[in-house]
């Protein structure tokens, strides 16, 4: 989540390198907050340019996923736990 | 690997138009219930 | 648009609050006068039919969460956080073959405290009582602050003066309808919220096509589409447990089990269950469409409500309002009669006045029923934040649950200690892990290890339990 303080709309812009030599414009108008979510692992510039093409200082954001491989192995726990309740459910009772 | 947007249309007209019938269902599950009288 | 300015105007919120209350509240009274004995009051006289036993399951399962948080959900876990939402009707779908055995095993059966106490005895029940407890008392109060806090941002309503009324509406029918009225709500509350979302989700896609949408996450947002994106797959499971912790549990279906006409039951939820199935798809893909139409999303929790009235100005905000407000009274009503019930029957009636009269044991839920919704009112008052975060302990707590129930309701050989076990093992190790790790393991590591120790011990276990028992002259 950002926010940031301006009198007149501004543009939020975004760029993998320092320099925002390749940058996508993310929002345009005159809000003051944006959330921020769905990006993919790496370092991230941000920054706010004004219509007349003033820029605000970079900010730098690190993404980090968690490990792909402890959410296959939290799947495959969810998934047998899970079927062995619709096993019990579906086999309904049997020592009567 | 990404959700395509052929899946996305998918899912979110699939969902609007299951939506769409189930509200048409429960309607008529009512107009019957009220017909035979055992709503309650 | 400016943030801080609310959707609405006020004078709109209010009437349509005015409205909407006058309707559900009239609505209670009317049905309340065929109530004469707790048994009426309690379970509609058990004898729910089909349209109204669906819509019912479906109602209460779409809770302000479902209709404010797969939005959210979309947006923070993308595609996947929709589709992983989908699950929790699986809760519903396989409740459906429990809910006809707990009406054959228990035909005069009341709460689902009844069958603990019967089955496991009272040392398994103080513990189900506590966590139950736990887990309705913070469920109740996270909503009740959610509808003040969400009609406040619709419509500018003050938020103490939005939940005072959101609750006393609720506890009024509630307390004069019992669960007639509740049931009989929430059919035209889940008409409306179907309706409303159709409406919004197509008229949201007459603005954006789904190809804009999905070029726009392409572009700013491309893990949102990542069909391996880990927070949200790891959290699939953990969260599909959490609600069949939730359903398996609480009084609220147990309840409707007991209320539904025999052979209803199962059908009933059945049909809840794909009623309510497409719902988080068809609530949540909006928020998706808030970078392809540049809405600006100041918090994560107010996209939905935002996206929809930047597209359709004040038709679109009505009818977020009317589908917010149907949502929250639908979960809270049921939640309100289903723990006064619990209260009654378990403490009142079976710990202090087991001769009690079926007239008194109606007076008694009223009164309790009141007593929920003043206390609730008090903790809501304050607007505490946190409180609400308070519901994600509830995840371990139910998870440890679904074993006993389960294997109680179809093995002769569950056994006390496997069920005692199971609940104190398994909510103590998904306590351990919540802190320890996170959220998105705690309700699956308290199933996995609560089932462990039911099957070990039910393998070794040499009781074998007469149903009989469950059946207890009334």
């Amino acid at each position: 989540m950002l926010e940031w303080q301006s009198d007149s709309p501004v543009s939020l812009e975004i760029s993998t390198s320092p320099d925002f030599s390749k940058t996508k414009q993310l929002y345009a108008g005159s809000a003051h907050r944006y959330f921020l979510s769905g990006l993919a692992n790496g370092d991230y510039y941000l920054r706010l340019k004004t219509l007349e093409g003033q820029t605000s200082t970079p900010l730098l954001v690190s993404v980090v996923h968690q490990s792909l491989n402890r959410a296959l192995f939290l799947v495959a726990i969810g998934a047998l736990v899970t079927l062995a309740v619709v096993i019990t459910i579906l086999r309904g009772a049997r020592d009567e | 690997m990404t959700f395509s947007a052929g899946f996305l249309t998918i899912i979110i007209y699939g969902a609007l138009i299951w939506c769409a019938l189930t509200g048409l269902g429960l309607a008529t599950l009512l107009v019957r219930d009220l017909k035979n009288g055992d709503i309650w | 648009m400016n943030e801080a300015a609310a959707i609405l105007p006020p004078t709109v919120g209010w009437i349509l609050l005015a409205l909407f209350s006058a309707l559900w509240v009239g609505l209670g009274f009317y049905w309340g006068r065929r109530n004469k004995s707790f048994e009426d009051h309690a379970l509609a006289g058990r004898n729910i039919g089909l349209a109204l036993g669906s819509a019912t399951a479906a109602a209460t399962w779409i809770t302000s969460n479902t209709t404010m948080l797969a939005p959210q959900f979309a947006l923070e876990l993308g595609v996947w956080g929709m589709l992983a939402y989908t699950t929790a009707s699986f809760g519903l779908f396989l409740f459906a073959p429990m809910a006809g055995r707990i009406r054959k095993l228990m035909p005069t059966g009341y709460t689902s405290g009844d069958f603990f106490r019967l089955r496991y005895g009272r040392t398994a029940w103080s513990i189900f009582m506590v966590y139950t407890l736990f887990y309705s008392l913070t469920w109740l109060v996270s909503m009740a602050m959610a509808g003040g806090i969400l009609l406040n941002a619709l419509s500018g309503i003050p938020y103490a003066w939005g939940m005072t009324v959101i609750l006393g509406v609720c506890v009024a029918y509630t307390m004069r309808g019992g669960l007639a009225a509740v049931i009989g709500t929430d059919f035209i509350q889940s008409l409306i919220i179907i309706v409303g979302v159709v409406i919004v989700g197509f008229a949201v896609l007459s603005h954006v096509s789904v190809d804009e949408i999905h070029h726009n996450l392409e572009a700013t947002r491309p893990a949102l589409l990542n069909v391996l994106f880990p927070a949200a797959i790891m959290a699939i499971f953990n969260n599909l447990l959490f609600g069949l912790g939730e359903v398996f549990h609480n009084n609220v279906w147990w309840s409707r089990a007991f209320a539904f006409r025999d052979g209803v039951g199962g059908k009933a939820f059945a049909l809840g269950g794909l009623i309510w199935f497409p719902i988080p798809v068809a609530a949540g893909f909006i928020a998706l469409a808030s970078g392809a139409l540049n809405v600006p999303v100041p918090a994560a929790d107010m996209v939905g409500p935002l996206v929809v009235a930047d597209v359709l100005g004040e038709f679109g905000a009505i009818a977020i309002f009317i589908v917010v407000f149907c949502s929250l009274a639908s979960s809270l009503d049921s939640l309100l009669a289903a723990t006064s019930d619990l209260i009654t029957e378990d403490i009142y009636r079976k710990l202090m006045r087991p001769d009690a009269p079926l007239e008194t044991l109606k007076k008694v839920a009223q009164y309790v029923t009141l007593a929920l919704g003043l206390f609730t009112w008090a903790v809501c008052l304050p607007r505490i934040g946190t409180l609400a975060s308070v519901l994600f302990f509830a995840g371990p707590l139910v998870g440890s649950m679904i074993w006993p129930i389960v294997t109680g309701l179809y093995w002769r050989r569950a056994s006390t200690v496997g069920a005692v076990g199971g609940m104190l093992l398994g909510a103590g190790v998904g306590l351990v892990c919540y802190f320890a790790i996170g959220w998105y393991v705690a309700t699956l590591i308290a199933t996995a290890v609560s089932m462990v120790w039911v099957l070990a011990c039910a393998h070794f276990s040499k009781a074998r339990f007469d149903w009989a028992k469950l059946s207890e002259a009334a």
